[in-house]
């Protein structure tokens, strides 16, 4: 009997999440496809903490397989998957531009649709600091500095962003 | 477009959406009724594909018992179709023969049917498997389009399928043991041939926890009280999280399996969505269902018979190597340790001097006379570094000293308007998971103490420790998971000299730019060995922390941890009035790597009893241990208490 209980409990929860995530389907939301809110939701827990780990704890609705169709699922070339992937890996993201080159790079030349990733390592390079003024930046202004930024130059031919 | 999982070869109808009109077949119907008369001659529900696809597991008591003696492993009620249909494959493909006749009905009075409702969209591969047995006439079907299905199916269209491993992580016991989930591999080669491996999905099975208490966690996870799901994770989230967040190495096993076969393995995940699984840390966890994934994919695949609980991530990656060729080229992305650890190897020792100085004072001057090659290279190892040592805070903004390090760090790179090459980094083959010995281990031999002789009998559910045979462990970590020493002394005594529910031992050797801290842990039962009591038994908890330094390689490692102990026992006279021993005192070991092989470690620790009595304690433990074939070694032990000197030597079995 209690299983059954169980099951129905599970049932509950699950359709409350589906109905939370269709709230989240127009955009991806105040909170972005950042890491640290996907992590933890709003702020760790001692559970968070103790089972800090994606093994357990990554945002179901945002990630299940049936739940919707959140923007950071989705790696398609877009302006919207762009932003999301930045939003994701935006501290390594922020040590590649630095550097002018890395896999992330190639990543977001991919997801732009650009020709050519050394050129957008190279353009992103020299605009660090306009995608990056200070520490306090947050993912979603990094992500949008870095898109106005390859639209801005038309010979990195980013077509996906159009 | 129901493109892919009914119109292989056929031509079909489009879009025929709304109700289903009165020409359509419902269950019941002679054509209906002839297609499951098919089945009953074949005896579909007994070949292995149905029983892969609905997650049936043989009962304790075999076939024959209460409907085939079948159970499925899957929990939510949806997931079946007739009423029995969790213990009874029979029932089970019946009513999804007839389910897939089914009207297209509306959820809601008045609102318009979805078709993404109706059995055959939530059971695609359940509707391929029997459209290709039964010849079932797509013309016949109340529904032939399943968009959100088709989509999650598309999105999933790749050239092959790998099995990603993320490397051992003491610091929480769900990772502990490891974790393995799936990568579709897509189709998005590009003219130069490589792949954009960060835009693939990965597919992880994991628990949905729901609770902020410790304990309650633990016994959930234990008993399987949390749900465990299926997710769709780009993975760049995971090598975000896992190399950079965790600092944990991926090994990734490319798999070899036919595109209709991953068509068929996408096709379920969508069946999958809709339910969920007990999750059962030591059995039915991660590693678990990642292999029935692929065992849906080819049901001639024959993994998981192999498993004993407790089911450890390591020894799902070898059971992929005991089936000839599915294993293809495996790869390695190093933890952001390691690779920091590979910068700092190419540089000189101005500019590692210049390092550990960046990582603490982003302003430090780099002089003039160093090239900016040289430049590039301090600061790219010293940005490595921050992102190393202050990766939980970075991606919390919880520490801005740290994000204003980092971000001025960056600044002075990218005024160098050059871009950096990329790191190479050999793929440590020794370390990775299919070559660690086996994760259970008995161990028999004789001791000698006091001039009496005994026998040893030793017994341990899982992992690994210090004195191990080191390939496929992290060299400087042990985790021991239901652990017991057996003594029978002549004449006629009898021991249990030490037992441990969960002991570890985590050693992080202090560096230049890291001083991570070592600490180790126990939870258990021990013989006293001293004049508190006659050799009586006492759980206890025990743990410490400190630090380890190493050389040639981690070859010598020592370490020295200040340690608590808290035990219990009737039959001493504790603290107070209290049958309660605590004690706190240093703690330490040297282990020296003479081989792979050939370990030898001595570890002891003194207790100080205040207040009790006797008012200390100590043991001294030391151990050469030699694998001699692939899973067997011989031990030379040897302790030092109190009561006395002890020697044995022992075998032990891995398996």
């Amino acid at each position: 009997m209690r299983h059954y209980l169980l099951c129905a409990l599970m049932l509950a929860l699950g359709s409350t999440a589906v109905l939370s995530t269709a709230h989240a389907k127009d955009g991806y939301g105040t909170a972005g496809c950042g890491l640290g809110s996907l992590l933890f939701g709003s702020e760790p827990g001692l559970v968070q903490v103790l089972a800090a780990t994606t093994n357990a704890t990554f945002g179901t609705q945002t990630f299940g397989i049936t739940s919707g169709t959140s923007n950071c699922v989705d790696t398609k070339a877009s302006a919207a998957s762009t932003a999301a992937f930045i939003q994701a890996n935006r501290e390594t993201v922020s040590k590649e531009i630095a550097r002018g080159s890395g896999e992330t790079i190639a990543s977001i030349t991919t997801l732009a649709g650009c020709a050519d990733a050394a050129a957008v390592g190279s353009t992103l390079q020299s605009s660090f600091i306009q995608i990056f003024p200070n520490e306090q930046v947050s993912d979603i202004a990094v992500s949008d500095s870095v898109v106005k930024t390859l639209q801005a130059h038309p010979e990195l031919a980013c077509h996906s962003l159009s | 477009m129901l493109g892919f999982f009914v119109c292989a070869s056929s031509a079909c109808g489009y879009g025929r959406l709304g109700p289903s009109e009165p020409s359509y077949p419902r269950p019941g119907d002679p054509y209906v009724e002839s297609l499951v008369t098919n089945a009953r001659e074949q005896k579909l529900w007994e070949q292995p594909q149905w029983h892969k696809l609905l997650h049936y597991r043989l009962g304790m008591f075999g076939q024959g018992f209460l409907g085939g003696g079948y159970t499925s492993e899957a929990d939510g009620i949806g997931f079946f179709l007739a009423p029995g249909g969790k213990v009874d494959p029979q029932a089970e493909l019946e009513a999804t023969i007839r389910s897939l006749f089914q009207p297209l009905t509306a959820a809601k009075r008045g609102s318009t049917p979805d078709p993404d409702d109706h059995p055959l969209c939530r059971f695609p591969a359940r509707f391929m498997f029997l459209r290709a047995a039964l010849g079932i006439d797509v013309q016949r079907l109340p529904v032939t389009r399943c968009p959100a299905a088709e989509k999650f199916i598309r999105e999933l269209d790749s050239t092959s399928l790998s099995l990603i491993f993320s490397s051992y992580y003491l610091n929480n016991p769900a990772s502990a043991f490891g974790h393995t989930f799936l990568r579709f591999n897509r189709r998005n080669t590009l003219a130069s041939g490589e792949r954009r491996e960060l835009l693939d999905y990965g597919i992880d099975y994991s628990a949905d926890v729901d609770t902020g208490n410790a304990v309650i966690y633990a016994i959930k996870g234990l008993t399987g009280m949390f749900p465990g799901t299926f997710k769709r994770i780009p993975y760049y989230y995971k090598v975000r999280a896992y190399n950079d967040y965790e600092s944990r190495d991926l090994w990734e096993y490319q798999l070899d399996f036919q595109p209709a076969q991953l068509l068929m393995l996408s096709a379920h995940l969508w069946e999958l969505g809709h339910t969920y699984f007990a999750y059962y840390y030591l059995s039915e966890n991660c590693s678990y269902h990642i292999l029935s994934l692929l065992e849906v994919a080819n049901p001639s695949l024959d993994l998981i018979s192999h498993l004993v609980s407790p089911v450890i991530p390591a020894d799902t990656v070898k059971v992929l190597y005991e089936q000839p060729g599915l294993v293809g080229r495996v790869a390695f992305r190093p933890s952001l340790r390691r690779q920091f650890e590979a910068r700092v190897e190419h540089l000189d020792s101005e500019q590692r001097s210049l390092v550990e100085e960046l990582a603490t004072d982003a302003e430090y001057p780099i002089p003039a006379t160093v090239t900016h090659q040289r430049a590039i290279d301090t600061l790219d190892a010293a940005a490595d570094l921050v992102d190393v040592l202050y990766a939980r805070e970075l991606v919390h903004k919880t520490d801005s000293d740290a994000a204003k390090r980092k971000q001025r760090l960056l600044e002075r790179r990218a005024e160098i308007l050059e871009p950096s090459r990329a790191l190479s980094i050999e793929p440590p083959y020794a370390e990775a998971p299919e070559h660690g010995h086996g994760s259970h281990r008995i161990g028999v031999g004789v001791a000698t103490a006091d001039k009496h002789w005994g026998a040893t009998l030793e017994f341990r559910l899982a992992l690994h420790d210090l004195a191990d045979a080191t390939p496929g462990y992290p060299e400087l970590n042990a985790i021991e998971f239901m652990r017991a020493r057996l003594q029978f002394w002549r004449p006629y005594r009898f021991e249990l000299q030490d037992a441990s529910l969960i002991r570890v031992t985590s050693l992080t050797p202090q560096t230049r730019f890291d001083r991570k801290m070592s600490w180790e842990f126990d939870v258990g039962a021990t013989t006293l060995e001293d004049s508190a009591c006659d050799q009586c038994l006492a759980p206890h908890i025990s743990g410490g922390a400190g630090g380890a330094l190493e050389l040639f390689d981690k070859g010598l490692a020592i370490y020295a941890l200040a340690r608590g102990s808290v035990a219990w026992t009737p039959e001493i006279e504790g603290l107070g009035d209290s049958h309660f021993r605590l004690g706190v005192g240093p703690s330490g070991g040297m282990r020296i790597r003479l081989t792979r092989g050939l370990i030898l470690l001595g570890t002891a620790y003194w207790l100080w009893l205040p207040a009790q009595t006797p008012n200390q304690t100590y043991r001294i433990d030391a151990s050469l241990r030699l694998r001699t074939f692939d899973e067997l070694a011989i031990g030379l032990e040897g302790r030092a208490t109190p009561n006395g000197l002890e020697a044995g030597l022992l075998a032990y079995s891995y398996f």
